[in-house]
């Protein structure tokens, strides 16, 4: 809207930021309501629901409720093994299939890989009943493998990977090559300390979708021991729906971990969102 | 083929294997026999039997009831109703999920494009503080939609929630300003956001337009950031004021943009589950039922699993469809340089 070293409109700039700080308010305000309802205990909430501060200090044994009796704690511990065994898992299969896709030579090459691309249109729902039956058949129903195996691949990621490493130039692995050194090695030697900034992009992409991810757990997991955090607060909303300051202590606690990634990798989003554009 | 290529032709089979094990045992395959299922009457605990196109007839199929159409036309009823009481549909609540989802759809576009267009405009400003404000819109993008759905259900709340609390105070402090003088008090209207079903549906979408908009800005962030300065340049020296930019050069560059979030939203909004699952279990009276929340109430909740694999191929034929339209009309409105 405006373009540097515009003179002369003052008055203007400061509806400007009156306007935009407005709707950041909005935006937040969601988030500020969750912490503060979660600090508060439920006759405060009752009392006025719009207060920042109870009045009777902050109330961490909502934090402790949730943690102990509710098993937040759990949940949170499964939903982290989960997500950075399904990210790191993610990150390596689409580094190895990238070179694949986008240094190696061998038959069947292009077909296989519009076929990768074929299934990025291809939503999860379409495949969830028969992948429950697998889960069935393998055992895993009710276990976190079932969380973790089956999306340690990514189209999209291998996507990403090839168009990385279609990109640099050949020069690289000729000079490894004429040292000795074998694909194995020029990968991870040459190639993989390269793609800091790819590697980056995909860990949002993975981080996000796994820690957020709801219907399939929900279909997989039964047993509360088992439960990932978006079940876990979807039992607490059962359970203690006339409790709002235990149920938002829980959403503050599932909601903090990505954003906080969010927040320290802030540029490497923005570039997920340019190269995938993907969300769900 | 030389033993050089040979060799390179193993190693890369080799590189790609565990990809491709994942692709082909946790994507080809059940795709494959989803498709199958679809036409079985599949309900986990017997054998499936092949069906035919049963479980289709059953989700887009008719009967037509003639009496009915003759009885509401003798009573002097117009033509579109005979018409809605002559067509059955054969799962009612197949089309209600429809139709609900259609409506969410639209509404999440008309609710965050737009918006979106117009923060990330006032945000590509040269001005200090520009990206403090662009994370604080892209939160709600990164957070949890179950987390976020429970903080909704208590702003929404009635009436004790934020939004009703906030009406009150309004219309209390106008009462006791004006109109209790002119004695004709306003009535506080106490929505039940959730709980009507004239309301629950739209309380969702704002919800989850709330959620969008921060991605749908960002995408049109970095498409502004694309527009050559010369042009921008070329208009101030033309005399072009700002709002005249905006429309003759910003908004018709941007069309490749809007087509994109078109398409990507569309495709997100038609899959929509976790906020009406954890706000309004598809109630009230199915207002919120949304088609893969009725996917999975038939395959998970009633085990009728042939039925789901048949709704699930018919949500990818309506995304198919959705982008295929969006596609096909797009070289009528969107400029390619």
């Amino acid at each position: 809207m405006f373009t540097a070293n515009e003179r002369g409109v003052i008055p203007q700039k400061i509806f400007f930021y009156a306007v935009l700080i407005i709707i950041g308010l909005l935006f937040i305000y969601p988030f500020i309501f969750m912490l503060a309802t979660s600090f508060k205990d439920s006759p405060e909430v009752f009392a006025n629901i719009m207060s920042i501060f109870g009045g009777t200090g902050l109330h961490f044994e909502n934090y402790s409720t949730v943690l102990g009796t509710v098993s937040m704690g759990r949940y949170m511990l499964n939903t982290a093994f989960v997500t950075l065994s399904v990210t790191i898992g993610q990150i390596i299969t689409s580094i190895l299939g990238g070179y694949a896709f986008g240094r190696i030579r061998f038959p069947g090459r292009e077909l296989l890989f519009r076929l990768y691309l074929g299934t990025i249109m291809i939503p999860f729902t379409v495949i969830m009943i028969p992948m429950y039956k697998l889960m069935l058949a393998f055992g895993w129903v009710d276990k976190l493998q079932a969380l973790i195996i089956p999306w340690l691949f990514t189209a999209a990621g291998t996507f990403l990977f090839r168009q990385f490493f279609m990109g640099l130039p050949k020069e690289l692995e000729e000079a490894a090559f004429l040292d000795g050194a074998n694909r194995w090695t020029i990968l991870w030697r040459v190639f993989v300390p390269l793609a800091g900034p790819v590697i980056a992009t995909q860990f949002t992409i993975s981080f996000l979708y796994s820690w957020n991810s709801f219907i399939w757990p929900l279909v997989a997991i039964q047993s509360k021991a088992n439960y990932v955090v978006t079940q876990g607060l979807a039992d607490i909303q059962g359970g203690y729906h006339a409790s709002p300051p235990i149920v938002l202590a829980g959403a503050t606690l599932a909601i903090i971990p990505t954003v906080l990634v969010f927040l320290f990798a802030q540029k490497y989003f923005v570039e997920g969102i340019a190269t995938t554009g993907m969300k769900n | 083929m030389s033993k050089a290529r040979t060799r390179e032709a193993i190693e890369g089979y080799l590189f790609l294997l565990p990809n491709l094990l994942g692709f082909l045992i946790f994507f080809a395959f059940p795709l494959l026999i989803s498709f199958y299922y679809s036409f079985t009457d599949y309900n986990l605990f017997t054998d499936p039997n092949f069906v035919g196109l049963d479980n289709y007839a059953k989700a887009l199929g008719f009967s037509f009831d003639t009496g009915a159409y003759q009885n509401v036309l003798t009573q002097g009823g117009n033509w579109f109703a005979a018409m809605s009481a002559l067509l059955v549909p054969n799962d009612p609540n197949f089309w209600v999920a429809l139709g609900n989802t259609f409506l969410y759809a639209l509404g999440v576009l008309a609710l965050s494009i737009a918006p979106a267009f117009l923060l990330a405009w006032m945000l590509n400003s040269k001005l200090v503080g520009m990206t403090v404000f662009r994370a604080l819109i892209y939160i709600p993008v990164v957070a949890s939609i179950v987390g976020c759905a429970l903080i909704w259900a208590w702003i929404y709340q009635q009436p004790s929630g934020v939004i009703d609390t906030v009406i009150t105070f309004v219309v209390t402090g106008l009462n006791n300003l004006i109109f209790n003088a002119m004695g004709t008090p306003l009535v506080d209207p106490n929505v039940a956001w959730l709980t009507s079903p004239d309301t629950a549906l739209i309380s969702l979408i704002i919800m989850t337009s709330w959620s969008t908009v921060g991605y749908d800005m960002v995408v049109f962030l970095s498409a502004l950031q694309g527009i050559p300065n010369h042009l921008y340049e070329a208009a101030t020296v033309d005399g072009s004021s700002r709002w005249n930019t905006l429309f003759s050069i910003v908004i018709p560059m941007m069309t490749p943009t809007i087509f994109f979030l078109l398409v990507t939203n569309s495709i997100a909004a038609l899959q929509i589950f976790s906020e009406p699952y954890i706000l309004t279990q598809g109630g009230p009276a199915n207002s919120t039922l949304t088609i893969v929340y009725y996917l999975y109430q038939k395959g998970f909740q009633r085990f009728q699993m042939g039925y789901g694999a048949s709704l699930a191929w018919i949500v990818f034929g309506l995304i198919f469809l959705v982008t295929f339209a969006q596609f096909r009309f797009s070289s009528r409105w969107v400029f390619e340089e």
